[in-house]
């Protein structure tokens, strides 16, 4: 397989398999490991001179990897998970997110937008972000899952816009 | 589930905070696989969500509460210089350390717990709360072993609570790590990573600990 095609396949599919990894798993570390093995299974898919049919269900085709995937480390969480499972060279076979998740100039805008909201609706916010449970904020705190998440929109906006502005190329296109 | 659909509908936000049906999940799933613009617009909301969590970068609010303003005040008055001020400074944390060194220099009872490997249906290990030496003892999988481990334990939400460098056990032998302040009531995750070098490592083990108050 062509390494820039690859590479393309790589940047293009990075981003949503991270997410839908991410939220199935709750855990940003098993999202780094579900991506990389996604991508290693499916780059082993067509390395191997496998095709698909239809091309524009590659999307779908790449997605139904990321299920199984996310599905089996559900049930198995204590095994260790080998990450390179290709014989490849170790160089290639990382694939790196290209931006961090977590960084003190993300932690201080988000800080700073969150302190930005109010007092009220800044702890609210910083609340259920941290993981505390909707439904009784909602109970506790009066407010409607509605509330929430126009909240949670103002925030996500208010933080994309912070972050374009220092990275305007925009995220996973940036290399730290 | 179209573009328009999943941008009248607040998708995005649905999606993060576990709102969807799983239908639905399923939906804006296959769509913003092909959607840059939602998958962008996701990736927003996931990192706002990664860095609350990691919690602001500020100074401690302990600083205050040692005066710390009245004696930024005297420090500034013309007569007195900076070498003093510096071993103002030193005698407050000496003292400090010098009382916890000799708290911890005493013989301390150590309690000892052999965790249980986390299944999704079973209970979590029980630990007592607050207690100072708690040592936590993990058998680790036979299949393989690693020159070096880490232990990292989360809180609830989510967040690093602390990380503990192991070495490896001897062959056979269960892998220990000693709490020396206590654990807080508390649901908290312990994943102990296998090192295999300083670039790469691999989860190991993965236990569930609630750490209850003690009457």
């Amino acid at each position: 397989m062509d390494p820039a095609i690859e590479s393309h396949f790589i940047a293009y599919f990075k981003l949503p398999v991270w997410n839908m990894a991410r939220q199935r798993l709750r855990s940003r570390d098993w999202a780094e490991d579900a991506l990389q093995e996604t991508l290693m299974r499916v780059l082993r898919y067509f390395r191997s001179g496998k095709g698909l049919d239809t091309p524009e269900r590659l999307p779908a085709f790449v997605l139904s990897f990321c299920r199984n995937i996310t599905r089996e480390m559900l049930k198995d969480l204590s095994r260790s998970r080998q990450v390179n499972e290709l014989n490849a060279d170790p160089v290639d076979s990382r694939v790196d997110l290209e931006f961090e998740v977590v960084s003190m100039e993300q932690r201080e805008m988000v800080h700073t937008i969150l302190s930005g909201l109010g007092e009220k609706d800044g702890k609210l916010l910083r609340a259920l972000l941290e993981g505390a449970e909707k439904e009784e904020l909602c109970e506790r705190l009066g407010v409607t899952s509605n509330y929430l998440r126009v909240l949670l929109f103002r925030a996500r906006k208010q933080f994309q816009r912070a972050y374009l502005k220092h990275r305007p190329k925009g995220v996973g296109s940036t290399k730290r | 589930m179209d573009h328009s659909e999943a941008a009248n509908s607040q998708a995005v936000e649905r999606y993060l905070l576990g709102e969807m049906t799983e239908p639905e999940a399923e939906a804006f799933e296959e769509h913003f696989f092909e959607c840059r613009i939602c998958t962008e617009e996701l990736t927003f909301g996931s990192l706002l969500e990664e860095n609350a969590r990691a919690g602001p970068v500020t100074a401690p609010a302990t600083v205050d509460r040692l005066g710390w303003s009245a004696i930024r005040a005297w420090w500034r008055r013309p007569a007195f210089a900076a070498p003093a001020f510096a071993a103002l400074a030193l005698a407050i944390v000496a003292g400090h350390q010098a009382r916890e060194l000799a708290r911890l220099s005493q013989p301390q009872a150590s309690a000892f717990y052999v965790l249980k490997t986390v299944r999704a249906e079973g209970p979590a290990n029980v630990i007592p709360a607050n207690r100072d030496f708690v040592t936590l003892n993990v058998d680790l999988p036979p299949d393989e072993s690693f020159p070096r481990y880490r232990c990292d334990v989360y809180g609830a939400s989510g967040r690093l609570a602390f990380s503990v460098p192991v070495p490896a056990p001897a062959a056979g032998a269960s892998l220990s790590m000693v709490v020396p302040k206590g654990l807080a009531p508390g649901e908290y995750e312990l994943r102990v990573f296998g090192l295999h070098d300083s670039q790469s490592e691999s989860v190991a083990a993965h236990y569930r600990i609630t750490a209850v108050k003690q009457p």
